[in-house]
């Protein structure tokens, strides 16, 4: 697996990460209305925003030393959280009435995550055979 | 008098909320992390060429490993930002 291979499922992260924030969103548009759906799509959004971030910084520093990918893959982590702080106290200020929607938006797209652990699990050649 | 009061407690209480949110969201992203990388450079030192794989496998399981705390923050954002709970209050 190279850096192809990385960029392929990061690509694939994130489409089905929109895909599920669209499908909470309309979701939310028959529950709730349009506002609802517009605070679910930002939820996901933000989403989408944290992992293109995390996974530029991450891929960037692929095929150097381990220790140069791990203290790289820490920046990245970093930059993530303080990005996630940003983002959701604006949208605390902007969206505080539909902050259920904002919310499940986001878990929407953290489900994307389970479904690429499962996926690469899946993978010929994922387990350890050798021990 | 008995509002300003009963404003106040609810505003300490979210403070030590906030903060408790915010402590055991460190806490545990930090100890996972830490298990994170230091299992991925044990593993890169006894097979190098499996260093791309672990990376990614790695990405995938710090975003289900910080999303926790990023809802932890979400939450803590809208305490401290637009408390519902003072909201009821009227």
């Amino acid at each position: 697996m190279s850096e192809a291979q990385f960029a392929k499922t990061v690509a694939w992260l994130l489409r089905v990460q929109a895909l599920l924030a669209g499908v909470v969103a309309v979701v939310f548009v028959f529950i709730g209305g349009v506002e609802q759906a517009l605070a679910a799509l930002i939820g996901g959004a933000i989403g989408v925003v944290l992992t293109t971030v995390s996974a530029l910084r991450v891929g960037l520093s692929m095929g150097g030393d381990p220790q140069a990918m791990v203290s790289a893959f820490y920046r990245a982590m970093a930059f993530k959280l303080v990005l996630a702080v940003i983002l959701f106290v604006i949208v605390a200020k902007w969206f505080a009435g539909y902050f259920g929607p904002v919310l499940m938006g986001y878990v929407a797209t953290v489900v994307a995550y389970w479904l690429a652990m499962r996926k690469l699990a899946q993978l010929p050649g994922s387990t350890t055979e050798n021990e | 008098m008995e509002t300003i009061a009963l404003i106040a407690q609810v505003q300490s209480s979210t403070a030590i909320a906030v903060g408790l949110i915010f402590a055991f969201a460190a806490l545990g992203t930090g100890i996972g992390f830490g298990l994170l990388g230091g299992k991925f450079l044990e593993g890169a030192s006894r097979q190098p060429e499996l260093a791309a794989m672990l990376q990614v496998r790695m990405f995938i399981i710090a975003g289900l490993l910080d999303a926790l705390s990023i809802i932890g923050v979400a939450f803590a954002a809208l305490l401290l930002f637009a408390n519902p709970l003072l909201g009821a209050l009227g």
